[in-house]
């Protein structure tokens, strides 16, 4: 591969866990390395509690690891300047996480925080619902009154605002019906084709992965156990692991 | 002008008539503050007393190392106050309120003794103490107000912080709402005290001198300089609460530590 877009070299976290007054902490991610190709889909993929959430707020910065490094477009993000990594590899979270008001205030803020000055924010908002594949009628609606798809879908367009180089999506359709869920897929797809994004997208779904990803990481209780391109993955599991999870035998559940 | 109708301590121990409502009330409802309803009595009684002598002693003896001990002693009380009452348990609190609130008094009781009371010596205790006594109640509310809503505040809009975060907000955008949610709470009481001031309760100034049958118009302007005062107070220990909490809430790199929630 030649240099790749994003990568983590055995980056390992770790925390204390929700609830657990005075223990210590525990690794949530260990010696984690992957590699993402610019304008590639990367999937990654692993049972819920795997650590993939935090494997991605990593890779926007908004935690730390303990150990190893995270490299974009081979540098290491703690060197550069935390707000201008997160605008180069923006995130859509699992819940869209919107702020109360219009679609237009949520995607008008996102283009506020990315220097956009305010006379053309309402023409390059409505760009990035168009991209997100909402029409302009979306501009002046109650975000929070939306349906859970199309609140996804403002969430990936206020992602948009700032222009990323990297769009990081975390299951972005755990919370949709199957035919919603599908939309997302396709507007996944759309982003990579129309605006050359490289993305990075997490899911538990089998189907989904084999269906956009390039390639995937397979990630088991914080470790990185498989790597490769996702029909090689699908075709010739390599791990044991690897195997049951995509006969579907492993969803959800810890080994 | 009418007579000045004095106390016994005979009439105050009848006075514990008043409490023992109290006392029947929280047995007959079972509200298991019986032993908080001693305890608060017999403070009140012994901390009045003491207070009390230790003013006297204060007042007599008009030295400016005994007025700073007995203000250091009143801002400590309060930043415990305020501390204890801040529902996050994490180290760092006590220091949050007692900086806020040092920062609300002395800024409000330096402006004050330069400009307005102008009192010769600058810490003649008969004036300082009474009044800063009234500042720094006020600050102290404004302080624990302020904290424990912007954490709370902090805590239910956690995902929308992050998802502000994640797009490149500083940790000042990303809080911004909080914030002024926090600062708000913190100010209500007062501006709400501005707003009522003589109209429900007299303030305390005041009602001394009534009673004791020689209310003055200096009094009077008194407590309005007071009422301003508290509310100076009450915005600089606010905003300094505020911004001390946020600084805690994120690291340099623009992080929610959300332990610290
Ligand atoms: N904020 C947090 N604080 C402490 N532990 C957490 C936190 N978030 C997640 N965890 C723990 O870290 C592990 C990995 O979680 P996560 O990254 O959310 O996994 P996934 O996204 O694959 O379901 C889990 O064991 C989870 O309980
Ligand atoms: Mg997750």
């Amino acid at each position: 591969m030649t240099k790749p877009k994003l990568a983590t070299e055995r980056v390992t976290l770790t925390r204390t866990r929700y609830g657990a007054d005075g223990s210590p902490p525990e690794p949530v991610l260990c010696d984690v390395s992957l590699e993402v190709a610019a304008g590639e889909v990367f999937g990654i993929i692993g049972p819920s509690g795997a650590g993939k959430t935090s494997l991605l707020r990593l890779l926007n910065g908004l935690e730390t690891p303990d150990r190893g490094r995270i490299l974009l477009d081979g540098e290491d993000i703690s060197g550069l300047d935390t707000i201008d990594v997160r605008r180069r590899v923006g995130m859509v979270f699992q819940t869209p996480a919107l702020f109360p008001g219009t679609v237009g205030e949520n995607v008008g803020y996102a283009l506020e925080i990315a220097d956009v000055p305010g006379a053309t924010r309402e023409a390059k908002g409505l760009v990035c619902l168009d991209r997100a594949g909402l029409s302009d009628d979306f501009w002046s609606r109650d975000a929070l009154e939306l349906s859970q798809g199309e609140q996804q879908r403002v969430a990936i367009a206020r992602a948009l605002a700032a222009e990323p180089e990297v769009l990081l999506l975390d299951e972005p359709t755990s919370a949709l019906d199957p035919s919603a869920a599908a939309r997302i897929v396709d507007l996944v797809g759309s982003l990579r084709r129309d605006l050359g994004m490289t993305i990075v997208f997490v899911t538990h779904l089998m189907e989904q992965a084999r269906r956009i990803c390039d390639r995937a990481l397979v990630l088991v209780e914080g470790r990185g156990v498989e790597e490769g391109e996702v029909a090689a993955l699908f075709d010739a599991p390599s791990s044991e692991f690897t195997r049951l999870f995509i006969q579907g035998r492993l969803d959800g559940g810890r080994r | 002008m009418t007579g000045y109708f004095e106390l016994s301590w005979l009439d105050v121990v009848i006075s514990l008539v008043l409490v023992g409502v109290l006392l029947i009330v929280s047995l007959v409802q079972r509200l298991g503050i019986g032993r908080g309803v001693f305890a608060g009595a017999i403070r009140t009684f012994v901390q009045l007393m003491l207070i009390g002598y230790v003013l006297k002693f204060v007042f007599d003896l008009s030295k400016w190392y005994w007025v700073l001990l007995m203000l250091a002693v009143m801002l400590v009380v309060a930043a415990r106050t305020a501390a204890t009452r801040d529902e996050c348990r994490q180290p760092g609190r006590m220091r949050i309120a007692g900086t806020a609130i040092v920062a609300g008094v002395v800024v409000t009781m330096v402006t004050v003794v330069a400009l307005v009371i102008r009192i010769r010596p600058w810490y003649l205790p008969q004036i300082l103490i009474p009044i800063s006594g009234m500042v720094i109640g006020n600050t102290m509310n404004a302080v624990s107000l302020t904290t424990s809503r912007f954490r709370s505040e902090m805590g239910h809009q956690r995902g929308q912080v992050e998802a502000a975060l994640a797009l490149g907000a500083t940790s000042t955008q990303a809080s911004a709402r909080a914030f002024r949610q926090g600062m708000k709470a913190g100010l209500v009481p007062t501006m709400n005290a501005l707003m009522v001031v003589g109209l429900v309760q007299l303030p305390g100034m005041m009602s001394g001198q009534i009673i004791a049958g020689v209310l003055s118009v200096q009094a009077v302007r008194y407590q309005i300089v007071v009422m301003y005062m508290i509310a100076c107070g009450a915005a600089v220990g606010s905003l300094v609460a505020a911004v001390l909490v946020r600084r805690q809430l994120f690291t340099q790199r623009h992080q929610l530590r959300s332990e610290y929630l």
